[in-house]
């Protein structure tokens, strides 16, 4: 959620102790038009995908676990037949709603449904400050040019737009230029340097990492603009959301205990149901657990770790062990902790 | 009382709090275990019933949960957060 929506500590709190799940992520699909070549989801697509009806039964199981956010993401979740029908649901049921989509399947009419629907943001993917190099990324050509005009038709109709830069050796040199693009078109842009391997295992992805010297360039300028690169952490406390407040379905119905942990599924939402299968998982209380020790393994570990925000997710995908940071991670944290030493 | 909470309104009870999203101006707001429990009960009760509820949850007196009940009702109303159903 945007800042401008951030809960209260105490009742983030609150939610962190009743594993109270706030944030769901539902991957409505995997199908994409475009074809990035550092996507993070598996190649296949939808083998048994769930059908409007049965998204509109999650919603419901989402509603009694508490949920207040739902984020529609895939794969490209425009693509998915029944889109407007879940995203329908989603308001329906009183959810704040977010939107992951690339926009270029945005047109007139279904600008007019999604504004209606008010979401907090539609969030897009912009790979580069020129079509060359954003439809180098995407391997589609013309996909700098529907990005455009599907995010200037959310924002005629007063749709908050955010775009999203997952910063690669593909981009590292046209930051200036994509701050800039984010600038006349007045919407918010961040940038992010984790690149993650396929959510089936394969590192591919991880080719396209941006070097160290364009990360250390982005975290100078995202703490000159007031941004956090470190976080306070304390012995006891827990290093995230993961199996309490955030869950995440995939295409076919496989639920995680976030969008990242892909060790085991908590179940599938047409075999249990959603609150049967959150209250009785193992896997999300280890996961839970894993959230736990966590922090307190990276507060062991002292010096950049300490303070560095990290993912036990990424970590069990890149080292094979949630508590063991990749060397990607040390050294981000290690950047960080240079850059933050130097202001 | 016939009223229903605004379709603008992205809400969740938090334990025995509640959390609203208004996604017309974009504010959030927290309610208190008592405008939680009136929240999320306005589209079901009257003004009695609302009332009842919250002498049976918070054992307090019926001319005091009145007023709450009246007062708060009447802010969601400003605020645009309900409407006559």
């Amino acid at each position: 959620m945007p800042d401008a929506w951030a809960l209260s500590a105490r009742l983030k709190k609150a939610a962190l102790e009743r594993a109270q799940p706030l944030a769901a992520s539902l991957e409505l699909t995997y199908r994409c038009n475009w074809r990035c070549v550092f996507c993070y989801n598996p190649r296949h697509h939808d083998r048994r995908p769930l059908s409007g009806a049965e998204w509109l039964s999650v919603l419901d199981g989402l509603r009694s676990l508490g949920t207040l956010s739902v984020a529609l993401t895939g794969g490209e979740p425009l693509a998915h037949p029944d889109f407007l029908a879940v995203a329908r649901g989603a308001r329906d049921r009183a959810f704040a709603l977010r939107l992951l989509t690339n926009g270029a399947l945005v047109t007139e009419v279904l600008a007019d449904a999604i504004a209606a629907l008010r979401p907090v943001a539609v969030e897009m993917s912009l790979h580069g400050a020129a079509a060359p190099t954003h439809d180098r990324a995407t391997a589609t050509p013309g996909s700098f040019g529907a990005l455009f005009r599907g995010a200037d038709r959310l924002l005629r109709r007063g749709v908050v737009v955010v775009l999203k830069t997952p910063l690669t050796r593909l981009n590292e040199g046209e930051i200036d230029g994509m701050q800039r693009l984010a600038e006349e078109h007045g919407v918010g842009w961040r940038l992010d340097p984790v690149l993650t391997p396929r959510d089936d295992g394969d590192p591919g992805p991880l080719d396209f990492r941006a070097s160290a010297a364009a990360v250390a360039r982005i975290y100078a300028r995202l703490a000159a603009l007031g941004q956090r690169l470190q976080e306070e952490r304390v012995a006891g406390g827990t290093n995230c959301g993961l199996g309490r407040t955030t869950i995440a379905i995939d295409p076919e119905g496989d639920v995680f205990p976030c969008l990242q942990w892909r060790r085991a599924p908590l179940g599938n939402v047409r075999e249990t149901p959603l609150p049967e299968m959150w209250a009785g998982s193992a896997e999300r209380a280890y996961a839970a657990e894993v959230a736990r020790r966590a922090n307190d393994r990276m507060v062991g570990e002292g010096g950049a770790l300490a303070t560095f925000p990290f993912c036990p997710a990424l970590a069990l995908q890149r080292t094979g062990d949630p508590f063991h940071p990749d060397d990607g991670h040390r050294e981000r944290a290690e950047i960080a902790a240079r850059v933050l030493s130097l202001r | 009382m016939g009223l229903r909470r605004h379709p603008d309104v992205a809400w969740q009870t938090i334990g025995d709090e509640a959390v609203l999203m208004c996604l017309a101006d974009r504010r959030i707001l927290g309610l208190n275990p008592v405008g939680a429990l009136v929240w999320s009960l306005v589209e079901e009760r009257d003004e009695d019933g609302l009332v009842a509820a919250v002498v049976e949850r918070f054992s307090t007196g019926d001319a005091a949960a009145r007023e709450d009940v009246r007062g708060f009702v009447a802010l969601l109303r400003e605020r645009g957060l309900v409407v006559e159903g």
